[in-house]
């Protein structure tokens, strides 16, 4: 008895040592790529047992209920969500002639980059934690750090990947931070995640014009993101006189329960530097 | 040994599938914790050191799937699989309602660990699929025990 709790209390403090050793290597989010073959395992495995669904699904869909209309239609889809995102970047630096500059700055930087589709393959086992795992990996051009789109608005980032699949950072994730800016009155700020349904903007001074309303896009500050791209409206602002920066809370353009027609922003090499 | 290691690690695999696709595609905020009534059923079924060895190879596969700080999912498995083993000696593990209440708590207190740990501000709207996710996950525990009981049977015979 008395050896037996022994060896326990041994065990224990070994699987602690593990577990302390990986926390403390935790800030290296990059260690989560060594969890890829889990993911493609998990991609494999998800194909073969949605196989018999999904062509039973394809059968019905494409040919016997609608030959050619079906597959003409996703593809004006496809097309109509290229054309909103496209829009939405357009949108973003409308206006005065120094925002028209850097629109032409943004088609020139960025005029060939590319929008590769991808699709919900798995959520986050945490409801706290707000990452998605996606059906596009390395073979597909998805990279560390892309950023992740859809035609509302910013979705996150690739902060994982493997040849099939791709860890994507929501936005809403409390470790997601994106350099923002409100596109009314050019104030600047970051954006962080909160674990809920909302985002802050932080770092604004209480002495900007702020209001509900507004509404924030990416300011492609950091060089992650590409700018203009629409993260939300302001749906709330609490001043205090004591405090340096006001407290403002984002309604995020895109539904994160329902994202539906996302796409990774492939740059060309010399911009993801 | 390694033939129940493995089967039980498959047996997470295909909760991982339930966790994160099924159970989300059904309402997108559901989180429903398999492993938890696994780590209760290894405890009853299996030796300290197999199931030591279970948890934190379940757990680790089960971080692949989150954004979670890399070992902190360890950590939450360990420290229930140390607190219920702790706990056999005084309650009696093998009863279902226990297990239904053991794995709702401890489904109860890791959300409220990451809510406090995170700073987050939670809405009442956004407690409730939660408060689901912790009732779901007591009800699927004693399933999960069986599967685990099952699983070390089949090997022995």
């Amino acid at each position: 008895m008395e050896r037996g709790g022994t060896n326990k209390i041994i065990l224990v403090v070994i699987a602690s040592a593990i577990v302390i050793v990986l926390l403390s290597l935790g800030q290296y989010r990059s260690l989560s790529s060594g969890l890829n073959p889990v993911r493609e395992g998990f991609y494999i495995a998800e194909r073969v047992v949605t196989a018999p669904f999904r062509f039973a699904a394809t059968l019905w869909t494409d040919y016997l209920a609608l030959v050619n209309v079906r597959r003409e239609n996703k593809e004006l889809v496809r097309e109509l969500q290229r054309l909103r995102f496209q829009h939405m970047a357009m949108q973003g630096l409308e206006g005065e002639n120094e925002r028209l500059r850097a629109m032409l700055d943004f088609k020139s930087e960025h005029g060939d980059y590319q929008l590769l589709p991808a699709t919900l393959l798995a959520q986050d086992i945490s409801v706290i934690f707000r990452t998605v795992i996606i059906d596009r990996g390395t073979t597909h051009g998805f990279a560390v750090n892309m950023p992740v789109v859809s035609p509302l608005g910013l979705v996150g980032r690739v902060m994982a990947v493997s040849p099939h699949t791709a860890q994507v950072l929501l936005i809403t994730d409390p470790n997601s931070a994106v350099p923002a800016v409100i596109e009314e009155t050019q104030v600047k700020g970051i954006v962080k995640g909160t674990g809920t349904n909302v985002l802050s903007l932080e770092y604004v001074r209480s002495t900007e014009l702020v209001e509900v309303g507004n509404m924030v896009v990416s300011s492609g500050l950091e060089g992650r993101f590409p700018k203009g791209l629409r993260i939300g409206r302001i749906s709330e602002v609490g001043k205090d006189p004591r405090k340096i920066f006001v407290r403002i809370m984002i309604s995020p353009s895109v539904e994160m329960s329902k994202l539906e027609g996302i796409f990774g922003v492939g740059f060309r090499a010399e911009d993801s530097q | 040994m390694l033939k129940t290691l493995s089967s039980l690690l498959g047996i997470t695999f295909l909760a991982a599938f339930i966790e994160t696709v099924l159970l989300p595609g059904l309402w997108s905020p559901l989180r429903v914790d398999l492993l938890l009534g696994m780590v209760i059923g290894v405890i009853i079924h299996l030796g300290f050191s197999q199931g030591l060895l279970f948890v934190l190879a379940s757990s680790l596969l089960l971080q692949a799937f989150s954004g979670a700080r890399p070992g902190l999912i360890p950590l939450f498995y360990l420290f229930t699989f140390v607190t219920v083993d702790i706990l056999k000696d005084v309650i009696y593990l093998e009863n279902i309602m226990t297990q239904v209440i053991l794995a709702a708590v401890f489904s109860v207190i890791a959300a409220c660990a990451l809510v406090l740990f995170m700073d987050i501000g939670l809405k009442p709207e956004e407690v409730i699929p939660l408060a689901v996710g912790s009732v779901l996950t007591g009800c699927a525990s004693p399933v999960m025990v069986a599967l685990v009981g099952r699983v070390k049977r089949a090997y022995e015979a």
